[in-house]
């Protein structure tokens, strides 16, 4: 058996503070001193020279003085005051883009993960029906709500509320949003995605769908012609009727499985995630094509793209574009 | 009682030389998991606990609380399977928790918290204490205040004794685990005339812990009068001081080399 093309998998130990080593190795920095001071549980937080602030996560009144409850730096933007930690779970805001798994059924809703404190509820009422956009759910739906989403299931959905005692409710009201399928996931620290106002990416030139969820699930598929066109459609906006006939006519054809080359388009988008989330770099389009051209141009293969030698390449790319940013 | 006065006497040489009121050297690791929400490694010197936090995330349904969250502590042995000390240590453990976490911010929410032994030198309730206040820091759970967690004994020749390792806890007369809230005085913290690349540290160092007065949780096992429990509670309230200042020292090279960004 010809085992010269066949590589073994490798295993590697992992060592705390190999990537920050990493780091400071490229840098040939030693020991940064951190320019912003952080604050402990418990610390008080100056709110002087602020008539009037905002009190945001990870702080609490009292007896009238600002305190934090977390260790972490201290943020303000505008009037708001709040504690950024180095990792904590995704708190859902309105209107944020999540892509989240299933969990359960109950009632009349689908209790969803997002990886965040409580599971999300999406109910049948707030679901996108084919064909009749409005129409009142009856118990015939109700039973069906299986042939909608499963448990396990992947999707992709909006947050409409979040109420008083933390809980979410999504909904999943227009085209583009839905069942997720044929694709990867890749897990990303909630902290290192930046909400915009664009997180369906369908790259075309690669071929590639791209949803950056807000709380840390990213997903990376092949384009298929059917999500192209739903797609089209939420960007259309106008004559919802005849562009929802035509992606439901794409849907029904069923799409060719994606070829060799799609699928290692694919994984390389994934990978280059993956190294965003080692080197602990904000997660977004332009940072994700970056790393991938890097890949494609230093010709990294798909298995390395994770090893030392790749990550040190783009903490030195990235380190440059930022001192040519400031120098502008 | 004098605790701080060294030298030979009967009952009164530890192992090395330790003075009767001093801790042995503290480590502390965090984030050593890869998985859980946070996670810390806290030694001293031959006592080691891992604690790994995992919350606050939904809880099941049996045990879910809609207005407050809910703790669960899981106390695993070095070696062996739990045993009804063990139930008892995760008591007093979830007991202490509960009383720092704000259990209202979360309802319908669990905040599990899971401490290994890896070594047993004694001390190692103090240990985990302290491992999971880490831990909790590391997970970003928020806090009301901070606490850490010191042990002494009571040697057969009535003196109390801070830190005690393996040996000194079987022959102890008694032994006391007190748990207490500190916060930080910043307040205090001079302004520092050093480089900037040292003013951080140098602020951090100044700023003086204050432990609360009151005491979180207490785990007395022997025979005791009351005078002794006082005199330990105080002693051991001394020895938090210290416990909080390597605390924050740690937690604030950990920050500075995780970038301030």
């Amino acid at each position: 058996m010809a085992a010269a093309g066949a590589s073994a998998v490798k295993v590697r130990a992992l060592v705390p503070g190999a990537d920050v080593a990493l780091i400071e190795r490229v840098l040939n920095v030693h020991d940064a001193p951190s320019s912003t001071t952080f604050v402990c549980v418990g610390d008080e937080i100056s709110t002087e020279g602020q008539e009037g602030f905002l009190r945001g996560h990870g702080t609490q009144v009292v007896d009238g003085k600002l305190v934090a409850t977390v260790c972490g730096v201290v943020e303000r933007v505008n009037k708001l005051i709040y504690v950024k930690t180095l990792n904590s779970r995704y708190n859902a805001e309105q209107g944020d883009v999540v892509v989240g798994r299933v969990a359960d059924l109950a009632g009349k809703a689908w209790r969803v993960d997002l990886k965040s404190r409580q599971e999300a509820k999406l109910l049948l009422s707030a679901v996108h029906l084919p064909g009749g956009i409005q129409r009142r759910r009856n118990a015939e739906d109700e039973l069906n709500m299986r042939a909608f989403f499963r448990e396990g299931e992947l999707i992709s959905a909006e947050v409409q509320s979040v109420h008083a005692d933390g809980s979410v409710a999504l909904h999943t009201r227009s085209a583009k949003y839905g069942k997720l399928v044929c694709g990867q996931l890749v897990e990303v620290p909630p902290n290192l995605i930046k909400r915009q106002k664009q997180h369906f990416h369908t790259l075309e030139a690669l071929g590639v769908e791209l949803i950056i969820g807000c709380n840390g699930l990213v997903w990376v598929a092949p384009l298929r012609p059917d999500r192209l066109a739903a797609a089209n459609a939420a960007a259309g906006g106008g004559g919802a009727a005849a562009d929802e006939d035509e992606a439901a006519a794409a849907a029904a054809a069923a799409p060719p499985p994606p070829s060799r080359t799609q699928l290692e388009v694919v994984c390389r988008m994934a990978n280059a995630i993956r190294v965003l989330t080692r080197l602990y770099m904000p997660v977004y389009p332009a940072s994700i094509m970056a790393t991938y051209e890097a890949a494609v141009e230093g010709e990294a293969a798909l298995a390395d793209m994770l090893e030392p030698a790749f990550l040190e390449a783009v903490v030195a790319q990235e380190a440059q574009r930022r001192s040519s940013a400031m120098q502008e | 009682m004098d605790v701080d006065k060294a030298g030979p006497g009967p009952g009164s040489a530890r192992s090395r030389g330790r003075l009767p009121a001093q801790l042995r050297t503290l480590v502390c690791e965090r984030a050593v998991l890869d998985r859980a929400d946070g996670s810390a490694k806290w030694t001293q010197e031959g006592s080691s606990v891992l604690a790994a936090v995992y919350g606050p995330r939904q809880a099941k349904l049996q045990k879910e609380d809609a207005e407050r969250a809910v703790v669960e502590v899981v106390f695993k042995p070095r070696a062996g399977l739990q045993g009804h000390e063990d139930r008892s240590l995760e008591l007093e453990i979830r007991g202490i928790l509960e009383g720092v976490i704000p259990l209202g911010m979360f309802p319908r929410t669990s905040v599990m918290v899971v401490l290994q032994v890896l070594q047993d030198d004694g001390g190692a309730l103090s240990c985990a204490l302290n491992a999971a206040a880490a831990a909790l820091v590391d997970a970003g759970v928020p806090l009301n205040s901070m606490f850490s967690s010191v042990s002494c004994v009571l040697t057969s020749d009535r003196r109390l004794v801070l830190d005690p390792d393996a040996s000194e806890e079987q022959a102890a007369a008694a032994r006391f685990c007190f748990t207490y809230p500190h916060h930080f005085d910043l307040t205090q913290a001079a302004p520092a005339a050093a480089a900037p690349a040292t003013s951080a540290s140098a602020d951090d160092a100044a700023a003086a812990a204050v432990v609360g007065e009151s005491v979180l949780g207490t785990r007395c096992v022997g025979a005791f009068s009351s005078d002794e429990l006082l005199d330990a509670a105080a002693l051991c309230r001394r020895g938090c001081e210290r416990v909080a200042a390597f605390a924050r020292l740690s937690l604030a090279k950990s920050l500075q080399a995780a970038g301030g960004s």
